[in-house]
């Protein structure tokens, strides 16, 4: 029965298609290159390049962009979990606010109106690009340096976070209130499953 | 990194289910970024982010017009 679904598939598929389209493998290396070395989401190079030099419509587009970015982040992420460098504590609590509205949003991106979804994307890449420039590295910036007396109070008192790595470095910092971060990765994964792009920043 | 690469499998698998996914497009990608992310983060270190970030800042900025150009002249 398995056999029979995959011949079925493989007979389906659209070679001439496929074939056509390897042009878009020299451009993968170079966009996940520049991905990986920068720390900006994968999907924001691809999606905009899918839509716009390959012809795909905003959602298969922002579908194709999160597919390609699940296998170009699965690679550097095995290796901090093998690293032990991953805050499971903090994350937990990040992807659930994250998981739940980037299914959402991903299911939203396929009745959105087509038009509406490339402003949306239009506009949240101003605002990416805009924040880029404008902010500084996260090697500049100095821990809760912008926080105000309400955060710095709700942020005291809650204990300390340890990372011990394999190699034997150790990580040490507060740990802070969990709701702001559990509120933007919430609305940050709506904006990823719907055009792709949001969560890091 | 760890979130975005669990929130972005959540929203791949939900793009595969909801609609016909682009395998022939994929299908080269997919190779693409695991060459390409293999040889990023070995060059990664190397380049200043107080230069890579801002020079992303510009590229995506003009993405960014043009793909609202592009559907704000169809009106």
């Amino acid at each position: 029965m398995v056999l029979m679904v995959t011949a079925t598939a493989l007979a389906e598929f659209p070679v001439e298609q496929f074939l056509a389209h390897w042009w878009v493998f020299p451009v993968s290396i170079l966009f996940s290159m520049i991905a990986l070395s920068s720390g900006v989401s994968g999907a924001l190079f691809f999606s905009p390049f899918f839509m716009l030099v390959v012809g795909l419509s905003p959602s298969q587009a922002i579908g194709a962009g999160l597919m390609t970015e699940v296998f170009g982040m699965g690679n550097g992420l095995l290796n901090y979990v093998r690293q032990r460098v991953v805050d499971y504590a903090t994350a937990k609590w990040l992807l659930v606010g994250a998981v739940p509205t980037v299914v959402v949003g991903a299911f939203a991106a396929h009745y959105v109106p087509t038009t509406l979804l490339t402003i949306l994307f239009g506009v949240g890449l101003l605002g990416l690009g805009g924040f880029l420039v404008l902010y500084d590295p996260p090697e500049k910036c100095v821990p809760g340096e912008r926080e105000g007396k309400y955060l710095k109070a709700k942020n005291s008192g809650r204990g300390e976070t340890t990372i011990e790595t394999t190699d034997g470095e150790t990580f040490t910092y507060d740990t802070c209130w969990r709701v702001p971060g559990v509120a933007m990765a919430g609305v940050g994964g709506f904006i990823t499953g719907l055009i792709s792009a949001g969560l890091p920043k | 990194m760890f979130v975005l690469a669990i929130a972005a499998l959540a929203g791949a698998a939900v793009h595969a289910l909801a609609a016909t996914p682009v395998w022939y497009v994929v299908a080269w990608s997919i190779p693409g970024v695991l060459i390409g992310g293999t040889v990023g983060t070995r060059v990664g270190k190397h380049v200043p982010s107080e230069i890579m970030e801002p020079a992303l800042g510009v590229v995506f900025t003009l993405v960014g017009m043009i793909v609202l150009g592009s559907e704000l002249a169809t009106f």
